[in-house]
């Protein structure tokens, strides 16, 4: 049992109630003593006993508590009059004593009746209703004035193993710290944690408790089981459905499954199942509808601190996946280009132009990790500036790639190696070429900053020459800027033909520049972006950027190192970002045109 | 300043209520009270003396002493406001609010079946007259004076709610804390319900024609069995001392309404299994959802704290199946056995043989039937 404060005597020294209602050194004390106006409390005197720090916040104080003492109705119906304290206590008495019903004056001013909306509601701004010191006798009440501070709060995450409580907790206060000083306040402290779950993906249900001093977080529903039902997914396609929902360690756990419990099958702890992120779910859909099936959640049986979901795997409504699309695309001296795309289950066929793919056909396969595709197409990149010339480059091609990924981690961390034969014909050159490849693709998606890094180097191999070419990304979003950081290695030896000669400038290598604004035997590229989401709308984010590279032993240009400055609008939809920019360059130009140039691209992040 | 007189010998003790000895009108030293409830007389030579008397609150809620069975003082006969409160399990008195003296008496509590608390000191038992409630589910006594009852108390208990189930099916609340002599318990002698609007457990019942009220403040989980759980939520004074800890509620039920029409209705099971008198209604929505090898009936429901925003939105899932049963629909609980009928075309709509084979149910005469809509969803 616990004292639940020093009594005072607020009737007699208004002052003096609030220097014995004194809880501690961190807390203020705000005391009220009513009159009666038109049948209602009304404030009759007030005073502060607060440290130096909260004298700023008096005026906030005392307009939210008379805004929560207006919400309280009459006392009494009957009584609608203006009265002091000490003449209001003898009407009412004699009007509740008329009728047994009726609550004595010094039980309705109390915690319980007159008072437990304050007591409840009205936490939000830091005032802690003294409920023990409400003195009917004086008409009377006090607050203690509750600072916030974020290495005294509470943060209660009753979903969330102590291991990982470790780690979120010092995420969470240091996100808190900047509130300290300030009186508690519900909307300041779920704006200064959002960004830490917007980055995570969670949609978290955050009850803010000043009186408790504690915030409770529940972070999101979390993933009971998959679940793969008989009559949706034919035992054929339960391992290769599997392979896409899961790591490359799960999903030797959970092979041939169809009810697939992550605890039970998978090792983990309870409590610590994956979140249902959206976005990760989006993008697991964007893996098995190849294959023909839809991902949907649905509430578990099971039931914890957290909500639970199932993933449920069911066949697409149609027997077979369709889909039609068309877009278009814009390169700057090049012009646009429309591409319009159809798909039925394995085969793809797209048609467009006047740049770009002129028509194609593809045919893919898949079976756990290996994957293969035949293509074929016709296609013209328009303008191309070959060593002085402007030339449109027609070229068909046959090409056959094949991809084995061995291995998956949880956050889509992927190793893959590629081979790619080719036969084109291109600009009335036959041209035979193998394209060996390995991509490694890092995501740390469970990070406070979460990041991805994708590394893809590779070989274009023909007759008489090779191209070495390196690419890699990188991006790391914080709570309201993000980096995006890509890079581009290339060095040709042999004896290329021209038009496979790396190519300085556009959308991949530096803006401001058109593509064959320079080429040469070795090029090199770095883009860097900084991005900052808009607030009312953190989808859309603004971005500012600067690409340098360089073009050496060049053909029918200068060689040596270009810039671009520029600015642009990302529209990050987790799983792919529409980047549309505005780039001015600064160096030598194969070509002639203005410097500054529009840009519209669409990246498709690794995951 | 009002005062009492003891005799020890042939010496007259004045004890006043601001905590002052005199003797023969001279000031002597000060008193209090010990660990076996005696007034202890210090005076000013540091000796000290003991008087044994008995303390009694009057059927007035007010503090008396007594001696040989009479009344010798009471505190509040003189029109001084005096002051109660409770650390640990010891009540703490103020005689004079106005004054900085107090002093502790040592005893047993007890709650009586009309919400009353009874306090036994040194083999005397009183009883204060008052009521238990809070709107933060605490343990808070509340009494007054009933000579004037602007003159209030509350009275604060720090420990842990826990659930039992009587056998006849009642949900009820223990309040338990510790004493020196170990856990005591306060038995709440009413059934615990759900406030259907904020889906909070909330202990009400009607003392004095007043509607009085214990609300908790918890998180409440429905198990696919439909047991339910509630966390109760860490509670503390306005001091941050913390009145009541987090503990877990836990009650085992059934469906047995008719329908499933917006909330969830479920009758408590007794300790034998079988269903009780006794039903918890929490508000939501029911709809119906594909489950893993079935339909299922999801339960969507909200509760709310105090203060902008707190929320939390849950869905629980129920599996069952679908069938006829006397040319009725009926819906069976798979963790149950209970059924309940669904009106065609209101609760369900049946249509031809769906793709998806947890959609369709044998009707009369042999034939099979898909479902196009359960409780508000189309499938």
């Amino acid at each position: 049992m616990r004292s639940l404060g020093a009594a005072s005597f607020a009737g007699l020294c208004l002052l003096a109630s609030c220097a014995s209602a004194q809880q501690g050194p961190a807390r203020g004390q705000y005391c009220v003593s009513f009159k009666i106006v038109g049948g209602k409390l009304a404030v009759d005197h007030d005073s502060f006993q607060v440290a130096p720090s909260l004298v700023k916040f008096e005026s906030a104080i005392r307009l939210t508590v008379l805004q929560a003492i207006a919400t309280i109705g009459p006392l009494s119906p009957n009584l609608l009059i203006a009265s002091a304290w000490p003449d209001y206590i003898g009407a009412f008495e004699n009007w509740s004593a008329a009728d047994p019903n009726r609550l004595d004056l010094g039980t309705l001013f109390s915690a319980d009746f007159l008072f437990a909306g304050v007591l409840t509601q009205t936490p939000d701004s830091g005032l802690i209703l003294n409920e023990e010191e409400i003195d009917p006798l004086n008409g009377a009440i006090s607050f203690s004035i509750l600072p916030f501070d974020s290495n005294a709060v509470r943060i209660d995450l009753p979903a969330m193993l102590d291991s990982r409580r470790r780690t979120r907790t010092p995420q969470l206060r240091k996100r808190l710290a900047r509130l300290n000083g300030s009186l508690w306040s519900s909307a300041d402290i779920r704006k200064a944690i959002g960004p830490l779950y917007v980055n995570l993906g969670l949609t978290p249900q955050v009850l803010v408790l000043p009186r408790n001093q504690t915030i409770q977080i529940i972070e999101g529903p979390r993933i009971a089981s998959i679940l793969l039902p008989a009559d949706q997914v034919p035992a054929r396609d339960v391992d290769r459905v599997l392979w896409d929902l899961l790591d490359t360690g799960h999903y030797r756990k959970a092979r041939g499954k169809r009810i697939v419990d992550f605890d039970r099958d998978l090792g983990y702890a309870s409590g610590d199942e994956p979140y249902a992120i959206q976005y990760q779910i989006q993008a697991m859909q964007l893996l098995i509808s190849p294959l023909g099936y839809n991902l949907s959640t649905e509430a578990s049986m099971r039931t914890g601190a957290s909500q639970y979901v199932d993933l449920r795997v069911q066949k697409q409504a149609k027997k077979q996946s369709r889909h039609v699309g068309a877009g278009f695309a814009y390169k700057p001296g090049q012009g646009f280009s429309a591409l319009g795309v159809g798909q039925a289950s394995s085969v793809n066929l797209s048609g467009g132009g006047p740049s770009g793919t002129l028509g194609s056909g593809s045919y893919s396969a898949s079976y756990l990790g290996f994957s293969g595709t035949l293509y074929t197409g016709i296609s013209v990149e328009r303008n191309r500036v070959l060593d002085g010339v402007r030339i449109d480059e027609q070229s068909t091609a046959e090409s056959a790639t094949l991809e084995w990924e061995p291995w998956r981690g949880l956050d889509g961390n992927t190793v893959t190696l590629g081979l790619v034969p080719s036969h084109a014909v291109v600009l009335n050159q036959t041209l035979n070429t193998l394209q060996p490849g390995v991509q490694f693709a890092h995501n740390d998606f469970t990070s406070e900053y979460p990041s991805r890094t994708f590394i893809d180097p590779h070989v274009l191999i023909g007759l008489g020459f090779a191209d070495y070419i390196v690419t890699a990304n990188t991006h790391r979003a914080f709570d309201h800027w993000e980096y995006d950081v890509s890079g581009r290695l290339e060095n040709a030896v042999g004896n290329p033909p021209i038009f496979e000669l790396p190519s300085l400038g556009g959308a991949d290598t530096v803006r401001g520049f058109r593509a064959d604004d320079a080429i040469g035997r070795r090029l090199w590229s770095l883009q860097s972006e900084l991005w900052r989401g808009l607030p009312r709308w953190q989808l859309l984010k603004i971005a500012t950027f600067v690409d340098l590279g360089g073009a050496y032993q060049t053909t029918g240009s200068y060689p040596g190192l270009r810039e671009g400055l520029g600015t642009g609008l990302r529209l990050d939809l987790r799983v792919a970002v529409l980047k549309f920019d505005w780039a001015y360059g600064f160096g030598q130009a194969a070509t002639g045109g203005s410097r500054g140039k529009f840009y519209f691209n669409v990246v498709f992040p690794t995951h | 300043m009002s005062y009492f007189q003891l005799t020890n010998g042939a010496i007259v003790y004045r004890f006043d209520t601001l905590g002052g000895v005199s003797i023969a009108g001279s000031a002597e030293g000060s008193w209090t009270t010990n660990a076996t409830n005696q007034i202890v007389a210090t005076l000013s030579d540091a000796s000290s003396v003991a008087f044994d008397v008995s303390w009694l609150f009057n059927q007035k809620n007010q503090l008396t002493i007594q001696m040989l069975n009479a009344e010798i003082f009471n505190f509040s006969a003189t029109g001084i406001y005096n002051s109660f409160t409770t650390r640990d399990t010891t009540l703490i008195v103020q005689p004079d609010r106005r004054g900085a003296f107090t002093f502790a008496l040592q005893g047993d509590w007890n709650m009586t079946a009309d919400h009353n608390l009874a306090f036994t000191v040194g083999g005397f038992q009183s009883t204060l007259d008052g009521f238990v409630s809070d709107p933060l589910g605490r343990f808070i006594f509340h009494f007054a004076n009933k000579d004037n009852v602007l003159e209030t108390n509350v009275l604060g208990f720090a420990g842990t709610w826990q659930s039992k189930v009587d056998p006849s099916g009642t949900p009820l609340l223990d309040f338990h804390y510790q004493t020196s002599t170990g856990e005591k318990i306060f038995e709440l002698p009413k059934a615990v319900t759900v406030n259907r609007s904020s889906n909070q457990l909330t202990y009400t019942y009607t003392k004095d024609n007043k509607n009085l009220s214990i609300d908790f403040q918890g998180t409440l989980t429905i198990g696919g069995d439909f047991e339910i759980t509630y966390v109760v939520q860490r509670q503390v004074s306005s001091g941050g001392d913390e009145m009541v800890a987090s503990t877990t509620l836990a009650f085992n039920a059934t469906l047995t309404q008719p329908n499933l029409h917006g909330d969830l209705q479920l009758t408590l099971t007794k300790p034998d299994g079988t269903a009780g008198p006794s039903t918890l209604t929490i508000g939501g929505q029911c709809q119906g959802v594909l489950g893993k090898t079935s339909l299922q009936v999801g339960f969507t429901f909200t509760q709310t704290f105090g203060g902008a925003g707190n929320q939390i939105t849950r869905t629980a899932a129920f599996s069952g199946t679908i069938g006829f049963n006397g040319g009725q629909v009926q819906w069976t609980f798979s963790a149950t056995g209970g059924a309940i009928d669904l009106a065609i075309g209101v609760d369900i709509k049946l249509g031809p043989i769906q793709l998806d084979a947890r959609l369709n149910l044998p009707v009369d005469g042999g034939q099979t039937a898909g479902v196009t809509f359960l409780l508000g969803v189309s499938f």
